[in-house]
């Protein structure tokens, strides 16, 4: 994510248009990202991001700096991320379908090269198979760099239960890759 | 220390660097001796570190933006009493509508006919001149109707400040 002065923050919470613009600009591709590894989904992606905004909109005039604004961004960003997995979870349950958009990244796929891309698809393939407060874990730590401390502070848990989340995540994704493994095998 | 301790901060804090001093060392020593865990420290990053590491960015569609904007500017109008910011809200509103503004154009652009028409008949015949105004109402009338048709939102009263701006 790009940084932010602290003008252009003060300019959008009292209803500047541009200054707005311009956080949008530098945050917009940085929460989409989050929200399509959370969901999985392109559509799901974009109207997350669409909430974010609005939330930001309606509450930057309340944001008093006592967190950076990335961790508060993150924060808005992860929530409604989850939220939107948990409704599309229960619409599937119900639906008895599989609603989830295999073909991801239209927006840009001409562009993405051919290794991106499958690593992309691998990257989705493991994060499916996490529940999404795991799935959150694992996007901050591997894919945003941020420490167990940054993470306990965006999820508002504490740092064990950041860390149990991320033993979790990856033993089943080693539990996953065995069953790969075997597949091949046979 | 025992492997299934070890393994445990393998899992979790030793690939993320979150293991300081005497305990590092002891994992690491721990390590160099055990092949078994060495081995399990080395599944750990290939399968479940290492493809994260590549992940790339990506753009929304500018459609968001567009939503965005519009969602906002809706926040915007609620509270906003001035007549001009409604009018200016409104157009701003109706330009992101490609059916409200042709309904617009179309209400503009007829009343200027009736306008013209009736400016030209008033002084060569006075039966029609008598009759046009009615006519001219009921059209009008038709033509608002429409626009309250084709208007998305329901709370609006639009019609009203079109009406107090342009006649
Ligand atoms: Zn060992």
């Amino acid at each position: 994510m790009e940084d932010i002065s602290k003008n252009i923050i003060d300019r959008a919470g009292r209803g500047d248009a541009q200054a707005f613009e311009m956080m949008y600009k530098a945050t917009s591709d940085f929460i989409y990202t989050i929200a399509l590894r959370i969901t999985n989904n392109h559509d799901n992606a974009e109207d997350v991001t669409q909430e974010v905004f609005i939330k930001v909109y309606k509450n930057l005039k309340k944001f008093r700096f006592h967190s950076s604004l990335k961790t508060w961004i993150y924060r808005i960003a992860l929530n409604t991320a989850i939220n939107a997995c948990r409704k599309e979870s229960k619409k599937i349950e119900r639906m008895g379908e599989n609603t989830i958009d295999m073909n991801q990244y239209p927006a840009q796929e001409k562009k993405i090269d051919k290794n991106k891309k499958a690593n992309e698809k691998r990257i989705a393939s493991l994060l499916k198979i996490l529940n999404p407060d795991q799935r959150a874990c694992i996007v901050l730590r591997e894919i945003e760099g941020l420490n167990y401390k940054e993470i306990s502070e965006v999820l508002k848990v504490n740092i064990n239960t950041v860390r149990s989340r991320l033993k979790r995540a990856r033993e089943a994704l080693l539990a996953y890759n065995k069953g790969k493994e075997r597949e091949n095998e046979m | 220390m025992k492997c299934k301790k070890i393994r445990e901060l393998l899992l979790t804090d030793y690939p993320d660097g979150e293991l300081k001093g005497r305990l590092k060392n002891n994992v690491e020593e721990h390590l160099g001796e055990c092949l078994k865990c060495r081995q399990f420290e080395h599944t750990i990053r290939k399968k479940t570190i290492e493809p994260f590491k590549k992940a790339i960015s990506m753009k929304p569609r500018g459609s968001v933006w567009n939503r965005i904007c519009e969602a906002t500017v809706f926040e915007k109008r609620q509270p906003s009493e001035n007549i001009l910011n409604k009018l200016k809200d409104l157009l701003h509103r109706i330009c992101l509508r490609p059916m409200a503004a042709f309904t617009l154009a179309t209400v503009i652009i007829g009343v200027l006919i009736l306008t013209v028409t009736a400016i030209k008949l008033q002084p060569k015949n006075q039966k029609v001149a008598i009759v046009q105004p009615k006519e001219g109402i009921e059209y009008l009338t038709n033509l608002i109707e429409e626009e309250e048709y084709f208007s998305i939102d329901e709370n609006d009263g639009y019609n009203t400040a079109i009406e107090e701006y342009f006649f």
